[in-house]
């Protein structure tokens, strides 16, 4: 089951990397917009809100919160 | 703790070799040109309600980026939490606030090699609170090529924590972990990108809360005790797509599973549309369902402690849960200050959110408000 998971993912990987078109800079207007770019804009708020769900929920991942008491583990 | 020991001065090496390649490397960027430094400072209020706790989180950054491309950044938070919950030191019931003070920095630089770049950062984070020491420090790559339409990301990240109980002065415990991440960024189209990730981390020590007591059908509830070891795979998507409407989708998704047979999903649903050319509002629908770890129970364990060997918990997260979350959030743009004595903060940002959300969980359902605002400068 892992190996054909791991085939999957690896697949993917490859059309990614080679099966799209290319995309110049000057093409790029549309994800640079602050409705696509939004890495930096909530990177506090998604960080607070990813804190809460790692002390709510058992799937901790995708942040590096501090732990705190809070029986996050 | 094996795994304090070994990967401390390993992962301490590497972030003093990224930090002096960071410094001494690399071509040269546009603000070097000029000489100028710029940056961004953000605060934040946050706010967090359930049936029997409160949390205030105020908080702020400060971003940088000197003229020879380094950048450099430093935050603090206080985490201010009021519980009805499990009495940390106390008797008797009531309302007990608790304060967390969490600071953080980091450097990092990109490398320009021309048709390719390679950007290295390290951070670190202090958090302490009473009964709760914590550190968490790393290093990220990333490499980018074909004029940045593929970016490769790689990172390292150990945590180490020193817990004690506030009820009980003999007791302390530790925890260790590490986690390695790998992603990749796609640019698929001139309106489409989506990225692809994977989280592997493994924790060692203490992985229980100390104030947690254990319902035994016979016998005084003893302080929890889960395994002390922990492997976590997480598997992370975003989809995002934009409309000549001005509206944006951002389709998100996390597979996770652990070595105590949690089993999670998390599909999340972002629309962003624009109004105007300075105002956006943001609906963010977000789905979680878990199953049980293979140790808990939401009854009484059989028996006595003291005839019981197995592992056990009285946490309600690691129950099999469902948690459904709304949210609105409105940002906006302070163009309408340009020309006035603010206008310093024309490019500055401030927004709003509201978030509610339904659970399944003992702990019940919740409300989430953020408010913070940006400065460029």
């Amino acid at each position: 089951m892992r190996f054909k998971l791991g085939i999957a993912l690896t697949a993917v990987l490859a059309a990614l990397l080679n099966g799209c078109g290319h995309v110049a800079p000057y093409e790029r207007e549309a994800l640079a917009k602050p409705i696509m770019d939004t890495t930096e804009r909530e990177r506090m708020r998604n960080k607070f809100l990813s804190h809460l769900n790692d002390s709510r929920e058992g799937a901790i991942g995708s942040s590096d919160n501090a732990g705190g008491g809070c029986g996050c583990n | 703790m094996q795994l304090r020991a070994r990967g401390a001065r390993g992962l301490l090496f590497g972030c003093v070799w990224v930090l002096a390649l960071a410094i001494g490397g690399g071509g040269a960027r546009a603000d070097e040109a000029s000489g100028t430094w710029s940056g961004t400072l953000e605060g934040r209020g946050n706010y967090y309600w359930e049936r029997s706790t409160r949390v205030v989180v105020p908080e702020g950054r400060l971003d940088l980026e000197a003229p020879n491309g380094i950048r450099m950044y430093g935050e603090y938070l206080v985490d201010v939490i009021s519980s009805a919950s499990i009495g940390q030191g106390v008797e008797e019931d009531g309302v007990i606030t608790e304060l967390r003070h969490g600071v953080g920095a980091g450097v990092g630089k990109e490398l320009d090699f021309g048709s390719s770049q390679l950007d290295l950062s390290i951070h670190g984070t202090y958090s302490t609170e009473n009964d709760y020491k914590s550190w968490i420090y790393g290093l990220d790559t990333a490499l980018s090529f074909a004029e940045r339409n593929t970016k490769l990301s790689l990172g390292v990240t150990r945590v180490s924590d020193d817990i004690t109980a506030n009820n009980d002065p003999a007791w302390s415990g530790e925890l260790d972990g590490v986690t390695m991440s790998l992603g990749v960024e796609q640019v698929l189209g001139p309106t489409i990108t989506f990225s692809l990730g994977y989280q592997l981390t493994y924790l060692e020590g203490f992985l229980g809360n100390a104030y947690r007591r254990v319902l035994f059908e016979q016998g005084a509830p003893p302080r929890e005790s889960p395994p002390d070891k922990r492997l976590r795979h997480n598997v992370t998507s975003r989809f995002a797509i934009a409309f000549p409407s001005g509206t944006a989708l951002h389709v998100l998704n996390r597979g996770y599973f652990d070595s105590w047979e949690i089993a999670a999903i998390t599909p999340e649903l972002r629309v962003y549309q624009e109004l105007g050319e300075s105002s956006i509002v943001r609906l963010r629908y977000r789905f979680y369902a878990q199953s049980s770890a293979e140790f808990a129970r939401d009854t009484p364990y059989p028996g006595s402690p003291l005839d019981y060997a197995g592992d056990t918990t009285n946490d309600p997260k690691l129950l099999a849960m469902r948690t459904h979350t709304l949210g609105i959030a409105f940002e906006q743009r302070l163009e309408f200050f340009a020309g006035t004595f603010l206008d310093f903060a024309e490019q500055a940002w401030i927004d709003f959110a509201l978030e509610r959300y339904w659970s399944t969980s003992t702990f019940g359902n919740g409300v989430i408000g953020t408010a913070g605002g940006r400065l460029p400068f």
